[in-house]
């Protein structure tokens, strides 16, 4: 059995309060395995990112209980939980690269905050991870000049660069026609398998699930089913 | 925190060539802003350089003044001769010498009207003031009611500046309330010395000159000049003289004198008072400026931080990138409000014949002041860093 990346147990999340109050988690048990590549499914509203979120340690649950990479988020305080969130990898529905700084410069940023950075050691894992996303030799490029697939990528390099327990992909190819996205998710998948590193994916997108190892649906706050992939 | 420190400066400088042409009018606030507070320095110095002229001239290494004494204004009040004298017995001085400064009115042929002149007495045969013509042409002093004229006196002197450019002499009636007897002046020479905020025109006359002119008393002296021999130390001297003509005259080295004429003008006078609400004034509207900037940079890259702020990186980093910002903002827009400020002090100097200009010393207060007010502005654009939210990036 490989290593836990995350334990949830009867975690509940709403917003809001009195009349307003919406509940938008409720009773959500789940394990994370190093190596699992997992889809989030379920309709606009289902609570997808609100749990992602979650898992990211962007906000701590109002009810039960959340452990992440060995931790129990409620003892963290901001400091601890940006600390947690420096052994994550996000991508995001649109790329959000930083528009100042070349594509390899956006790729080394993700190492400098860590601890122990080193310049000339994380210049070259950058560019081996441009390398591994294709992009090898494109490094001094502004980020505007690369297509929407290849910013996208970028930001898979920028997520997995850091060696990551845990990489969070909300709805990555939705800015991103088909194939391409596809392409995308294929690449994230790859680099996770061959780092060994849990992905959890929110999407809406079909054509992406056959590359994942587990499906979770959710529905009205709730996980509905848990199936294994082939 | 090394490398991130190195980041948070090369991202703040990116993102600020990122948007150099939207901030490029409050960039070029920012650069008005220090040199008008660059400016505002150099008319300060114009102001006591102007005024210091005088005090800065007098040859003495000690200096005696009246104990009402104040500053080298119109008529200062005057010391007894006899405290000069006991001075020039003491040991370590080699020679003493007075000043006498008093103000009147000169009659102008031009207009009919009366110009107010300070005049100056000394005696022609000695030492007084160390300015280069007034050492070659005082021996024309001795003759009786003649004097030397101030080149660079105001305006209104320049019809007696051309008679005398033409002539080579110039008549100037004195202006005495018993008017029968007032004396003709003669200009027979040039000195150069400088206006200043107070005074319109400077003769220099012979002290006997001056007795007779306005019936002083050559017992009451200015201004007391003590010059020392060679390897005495003025200090010790002033100290032992201090003690020889207590209550009679206050004693003070050439530093301390020129001091105190500066720190009158600086503090009992208004100037200092403009000057510093001129310079506050510059300090407000830069930091303005610089926050505009600063605001613009945070609003325009609020997204990117957001990011930044989800791998982990603190709100103090993201502090550090509105510093840097602000320190570069500050930096790089100094030599060109520096290099304006050159241009300008040079037009007004000319203009207004004052002594304007700074010194390395002015150019680094106003830098570290400027640094300040990058400080200030950093510190109010962090406030809107709070906005930067990675819940934001999710879909
Ligand atoms: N900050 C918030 N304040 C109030 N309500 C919120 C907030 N964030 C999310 N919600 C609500 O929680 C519910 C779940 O939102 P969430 O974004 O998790 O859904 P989702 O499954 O990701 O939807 P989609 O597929 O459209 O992205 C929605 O009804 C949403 O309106
Ligand atoms: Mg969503």
């Amino acid at each position: 059995m490989s290593r836990a990346v995350a334990a949830l147990r009867g975690v509940g999340h709403g917003f809001g309060s009195g009349p307003r109050r919406r509940t938008v988690l409720r009773g959500i048990d789940l394990d994370l395995r190093a190596g699992e590549f997992v889809a989030l499914t379920g309709p606009s509203g289902s609570g997808k990112t609100t749990l992602l979120t979650l898992l990211g340690a962007l906000r701590v649950p109002e009810a039960g209980r959340v452990c992440l990479l060995g931790q129990d988020m409620a003892g963290l305080d901001a400091a601890g939980l940006a600390a947690l969130r420096r052994r994550i990898g996000f991508v995001f529905q649109r790329h959000h690269l930083l528009r100042s700084l070349s594509v390899l410069e956006n790729v080394e940023a993700a190492l400098h905050a860590l601890p122990g950075a080193e310049p000339r050691r994380d210049r070259a894992a950058a560019l081996a991870m441009l390398e591994a996303v294709g992009l090898g030799g494109r490094g001094a490029e502004p980020t505007a000049r690369l297509s929407g697939g290849e910013q996208q990528r970028v930001a898979v390099a920028r997520a997995l660069v850091r060696r990551p327990a845990l990489v969070l992909a909300d709805e990555p190819t939705a800015s991103l026609d088909g194939g391409t996205g596809r392409a995308v998710v294929a690449l994230l998948a790859d680099l996770a398998r061959s780092q060994g590193c849990a992905v959890v994916m929110g999407t809406h997108d079909e054509r992406c699930l056959d590359l994942v190892t587990r499906r979770l649906h959710m529905e009205d706050g709730m996980l509905r089913q848990t199936e294994q992939a082939a | 925190m090394r490398p991130a420190l190195r980041f948070a400066a090369l991202l703040a400088f990116r993102q600020l060539r990122h948007r150099a042409l939207a901030s490029g009018a409050a960039l070029a606030g920012v650069a008005v802003a220090v040199m008008l507070m660059l400016v505002q320095v150099a008319f300060r110095n114009g102001l006591y350089d102007s005024a210091l002229a005088l005090p800065r001239a007098l040859a003495a290494d000690i200096v005696l003044v009246s104990p009402g004494y104040r500053a080298l204004t119109f008529s200062p009040p005057w010391l007894p001769r006899a405290a000069l004298r006991d001075a020039a017995g003491m040991p370590g001085v080699a020679e003493t010498a007075a000043l006498y400064a008093y103000s009147g009115q000169v009659r102008s042929r031009e207009t009919g009207g009366n110009l107010s002149v300070w005049l100056l007495g000394l005696d022609p045969a000695s030492r007084v003031l160390d300015l280069p013509e007034v050492a070659a042409a005082q021996r024309l002093l001795s003759v009786p009611d003649s004097a030397l004229l101030d080149r660079l006196s105001r305006q209104e002197f320049r019809a007696v500046l051309a008679r005398f450019a033409a002539e080579g002499l110039a008549r100037l009636p004195l202006y005495t309330p018993a008017a029968d007897l007032a004396p003709v002046l003669q200009v027979r020479g040039l000195f150069a010395l400088g206006p200043s905020f107070t005074i319109d025109g400077t003769l220099l006359v012979s002290d006997l000159t001056l007795h007779a002119a306005l019936g002083v008393p050559l017992d009451r002296v200015s201004i007391g000049l003590v010059r020392l021999r060679p390897g005495a130390d003025a200090g010790l001297v002033a100290a032992a003289l201090a003690a020889r003509v207590e209550g009679r005259a206050r004693v003070l080295t050439r530093d301390a004198f020129l001091a105190e004429e500066r720190g009158f003008y600086a503090r009992r006078t208004p100037i200092g008072l403009i000057f510093n609400t001129g310079l506050l004034v510059g300090v407000a509207v830069g930091v303005v400026f610089i926050l505009q900037v600063l605001n613009g940079l945070v609003d325009a890259n609020l997204p990117e931080y957001a990011v930044l702020l989800a791998q982990g990186y603190r709100p103090a980093f993201l502090a550090a990138v509105v510093a840097q910002a602000a320190v570069a903002v500050a930096l790089l827009t100094y030599p060109l409000a520096l290099g304006l400020a050159l241009l300008v002090t040079r037009v007004a100097a000319t203009a207004t014949r004052l002594p304007l200009g700074l010194h390395g010393a002015d150019m680094a207060a106003v830098l570290a002041l400027s640094l300040g007010m990058a400080a200030a502005a950093a510190g109010l654009a962090a406030l809107r860093l709070r906005r930067a939210d990675p819940l934001e990036l999710f879909a």
